[in-house]
Formats: structure tokens, sequence, C-alpha cells
């Protein structure tokens, strides 16, 4: 069972290696391990309890769009950006959900219009 | 019997069913890296930067109302050939069965399908429009065939057997208390089919299930439920403005402890004007499965099997509900618009975002304008398999946890109370072991 278990953990740590080529995407795996049992946690909790489920009515609700009109119009060549996304990025902003844990933001001030109490943090 | 409605339909062209294709878009090529104009039509004039979601004012009119009960009675209902009362669902083929004669019959919800393209103002399905405080929900028929009172409470039922001659007596005309919807979509899953998805779906989740829930777990007491539902078509046009930022090259630099990668970028300018059809948005009726709050309740996951396929719905009739139970609408169109606005948003947002596929470092919208100029509401009895378990904690907490199983789809969803000392024990196992191995990594190769 020893020799399995050492077998094992010989592929993980193969494979696992093959895939970061620097210090940082080792730290960042060193700190997955770190944290695994709580990581574990939350992944079975989140498979049982469901919490963040819900619908996706943006993309499960028939639509169509029609007459399309669009302006592109280049303002400025930017240089030297550490982030990968733009900042303020709301293209794939949910507002319409329900369920908080889904969006973390949203539909608060839409469910207390309707005087659903919403318990404070 | 189809429904005649020919003085209050509203002003929609054809009577076909499922008038929007799953998603199509009208979809433009992204623009060529500073390459503009378009090669689409370009709008006179970009949007002006308007308040960040700013919402069309209310229309003035009244809406209209469009019959959906125009030749439903109260009282006996009966099969079209034999005239038996004894009617139920056959959810095999979604239509009603005559139990004496064995004929098979539905009434289509005509008068609630069109083309979204024509809507214009406001309509309501005649089941939706405002639950009058007060309304009596027990009523009182004299049995049509003995002539017998009996009493319907239609808090509970929209249907009672006349206790001197057997016959069924049902409830059909809207009365405005929520109790008789627009619409129902009949149950297409049997029992037993329900059953088998709830099984596998606990299954799949015994082992950190609690104890408790694991010994009493049974899908004999599942419930076929029809619960209520406000479906919305709406014709919008929007109007969004923002930024957003495509890339244009990805490097490296410093060396060492120092590198770092960096991007640069265009960022451009952009508008975006269309117009929007959306066609059966579907949102909760009931107050009680509005409140979605996670940690006190699992309504979420009745909220999760949603979409229903609403080309099926047909005309209500209580004879759809038998055998099943069904939970009354307490929510009206006012109640619910606004959540009605900001999925209408959403859907907008998202499908907008087909038109900005070459901002592949995102869209950042300044504001976003979407003006309805047609709306139509009606009410829906949709089903659901329903298993539910009340959990009660150590604590004396209750939390009831649900699975749903959509009625149609068979989609499923639910929620398994976790035996938590068990997942907490495996979970610091894995921790010590994932802690031993990380600080072993850290040693070695950082």
């Amino acid at each position: 069972m020893f020799d399995l278990l050492s077998f094992l953990d010989s592929l993980t740590f193969s494979a696992a290696f093959a895939l970061f080529d620097d210090e940082g995407d080792i730290a960042y795996l060193a700190l997955a391990l770190l944290a695994s049992g709580f990581i574990y946690y939350g992944f079975i909790y989140a498979r049982y309890r469901n919490q963040d489920k819900r619908h996706s009515h943006e993309h499960e609700t028939r639509a169509l769009i029609e007459n399309v009109q669009v302006v592109d119009q280049l303002r400025q060549h930017r240089t030297g950006l550490s982030n990968a996304e733009m900042a303020g990025r709301n293209d794939a902003r949910i507002e319409g959900a329900l369920n908080r844990g889904a969006t973390g933001e949203g539909m608060l001030d839409v469910a207390r219009s309707f005087g659903v109490p919403i318990p404070k943090d | 019997m189809p429904v005649s409605a020919s003085d209050n339909l509203p002003p929609v062209a054809g009577a076909g069913q499922g008038v929007l294709p799953p998603v199509a878009v009208s979809a433009p090529a992204p623009p060529a890296a500073a390459a503009f104009p378009s090669p689409l039509p370009v709008a006179p004039a970009p949007a002006p930067p308007v308040a960040v979601q700013q919402i069309a004012p209310p229309q003035p009119t009244q809406p209209q109302v469009v019959s959906t009960a125009s030749g439903a009675k109260d009282g006996v209902t009966k099969c079209p050939r034999c005239g038996s009362s004894d009617i139920v669902l056959n959810p095999m083929t979604g239509m009603l069965h005559c139990n004496y004669c064995h004929t098979e019959w539905s009434a289509p919800a005509d008068s609630l399908t069109g083309d979204v393209h024509q809507l214009s103002g406001t309509w309501l399905g005649s089941g939706a429009q405002d639950i009058i405080p007060g309304t009596d929900v027990v009523m009182t028929f004299k049995c049509s065939a003995c002539g017998a009172e009996v009493v319907v409470d239609t808090r509970e039922a929209l249907q009672a057997r006349c206790h001197w001659c057997r016959n069924t007596l049902s409830v059909n005309q809207q009365i405005p208390n929520g109790a008789v919807p627009d619409i129902v979509l009949p149950f297409r899953l049997t029992k037993e089919q329900a059953q088998h998805s709830i099984e596998a779906f606990v299954g799949k989740r015994r082992f950190y299930a609690h104890p408790r829930f694991r010994q009493e777990f049974t899908t004999a007491n599942i419930m076929g439920v029809y619960l209520p539902y406000m479906v919305v078509d709406i014709k919008s046009h929007v109007r969004m403005a923002g930024q957003g930022e495509h890339l244009v090259r990805r490097y490296t630099v410093g060396s060492g402890d120092n590198r770092k990668t960096r991007y640069d970028a265009d960022l451009y300018d952009i508008a975006r004007d269309f117009d929007l059809l959306i066609d059966d948005l579907t949102v909760e009726a009931s107050t009680e499965r509005l409140q979605q709050t996670t940690s006190v309740n699992s309504n979420n996951i009745i909220n999760t099997i949603l979409p229903f396929p609403l080309e099926a719905a047909v005309q209500f009739n209580a004879n759809y509900l038998r055998g099943y139970t069904s939970e009354k609408r307490d929510a009206n169109r006012d109640a619910l618009s606004s959540l009605v606005q900001a999925q209408s948003r959403d859907i907008a947002r998202t499908r907008a975002r087909s038109t900005t596929i070459f901002y592949d470092r995102g869209v950042r919208w300044e504001s976003l304008n979407l003006e309805v100029s047609g709306q139509l509401w009606k009410t829906a009895y949709l089903p659901v398999w329903l298993y539910s378990y009340l959990e009660i904690k150590g604590s004396g907490k209750k939390f009831l946890h649900y699975v749903a199983v959509n009625g149609v789809t068979g989609e499923t969803m639910g929620s398994v109370p976790i035996h938590t000392p068990k997942l907490v024990a495996v979970s610091a196992v894995i921790e010590i072991i994932g802690a031993i191995v990380g600080l072993a990594v850290v040693l070695l190769f950082v």
C-alpha cells in the first residue's frame, strides 16, 4: 500500500511540475497544496448543497437581437498594462439573479423592492 | 376546446408557436484593429452617455387585457365525447384523458401566442391581473348533475368531488385571487421517472450525506406540484455605450525574480444599438419562492430547473391538476417588474457580447438604456416534481432541503444535508497531507 501511494505521489509530482515552468507557478501549486483541505471541503459542500446554482436567465431565455448598429472608434493605444483584463470590465455582469450566492451581487435592491427580507452580512 | 378571443387578441401576426429560434443574432463581424467605420450600418451618432442603467419610464396607458378564460366554465367539466367527468392528465401525451371512453384532447393557448415583433403596448393575460385582497378563496358550487352544494378551497385545490353523485367539479373561471392562471404546462414526466432522477441525484451524494437523511430518504412521497410563474414577452430597443479593449501584444519584461507579464492594447469608444425581442422570460410569482437567500432556504434549487418549454403550454383547465398539488400566485406584475427589467438588461448585455468578440480584454459599459415598446404578461402553472427533507440541526435550527425535477425536461437539481463531522475529518486528513507536500515543494523549489 505504501509503495502504491509513493508511486502515485511521484506520478502526481511529475505531472504537476510538467505544467509549471517558473517559480511563480510553483508557488501557486504550493499554496494550493497548503490549502487543499479547505478546497476539498468547499468543493464537496458546493456539490451537495448547490448553493451557487441558479437559472441562467441571460443564456437560457429565448431572445433575438435585430437591426444592430455599431460604433467602434479607436481612442487610444495603451502600453505596458499589467492586468490581463480591462479594468472595470462589466460585460458579463448579472444583476437579475435572486440567488446571492450565484453572483455575489445584484438583485438585493430588486428583492428589497418587493419586500423580501435580506439579512445583513 | 380552443380559446375564442377574437375581440381581445393582442396585435400579433400569425398563430404559430415558438416564434423565436433558441439564439439568433444578426451578428456583426468584429472591427479590424483601428479599421473603422464598421462594416455594419453605423448609427448616425453614438448613443449619448445617459445615466447608467437608465430604465425607460413606465408607459402611461393602462394595460390591455387578453381574455384567456373565455369558454371556461366552473362546475362539472365533461368529456367532449361521452360526457363523463372522470378526466385526468395523461403525462405520456400531455393531454387530458377520459377514464371512461379513453378519449384524449387538449386546448392550445392560442390567444397568447404570436410574433413578438408585432407587440405594441402593455398586454396582460386575464389571469395575470392584480390579485384583489379579500377575494373569497372558498367557493361554493351547485353540482349541475345532482344539485348538491360543493365547496372548493382554492388555496389547496381547484377541484372537488360531489359527495352525492361523485362527479368532479372544477374551478376554471379566473377569480382575482391568483388561483387560476392563463396557461398550464402539463406534466410530461411520470412519478416513476422523477423518482429515478431523484434517486440518481442523491445516489451520487450519499457518502457525505447526513446519516439520518440516508436512513429516512425515500422517493415514495415525492409531490407533483404546479408552481406559479409569470411569463413575459418583451419587445424593446437597447442602446449601450462604453469602452472596449483589444489585445495587441503580450510580452515579458525584467528577468529572474523580477520577470513580469505586460500587455499592449487598443482602447475603443464603442456603442451598440439594437432591437431586443425576448420570448417567455419566466420569473417566480410566489413571494416565498422569490426568497433565494441560500443560507436560509434552498429555493434556488427550484429556480435552477428553469426553463420550461412553454410552447407546449395549454389553456388552463383544472383537470390538468388532478392528482397533483398547486401553489397559488401571490405576486403581482408591479412587484415583479423590476426583476423582469433587470433580467432583460442581463439578456441585452449577454446578447451584445456576440457583437464585441473583437474586444478580447473585455468591455466596460457605461450606459445601458432598455426602452420597452411592447410587453405581454401571462401567468402560468409549471410542473415540478419535488422531494423535500426538513433537516433539524443540533442547535434546533431547521433547514428545508429540496430536490426538484423539471416536470417536462427532467432537469434535476437538489440540496442534500451534509454530515459535517465526517466531511471535516476527511478534509483535515487531506489538509495534513497537502500541507506536508506543500511544505516539501516550498523547501525544494522556491
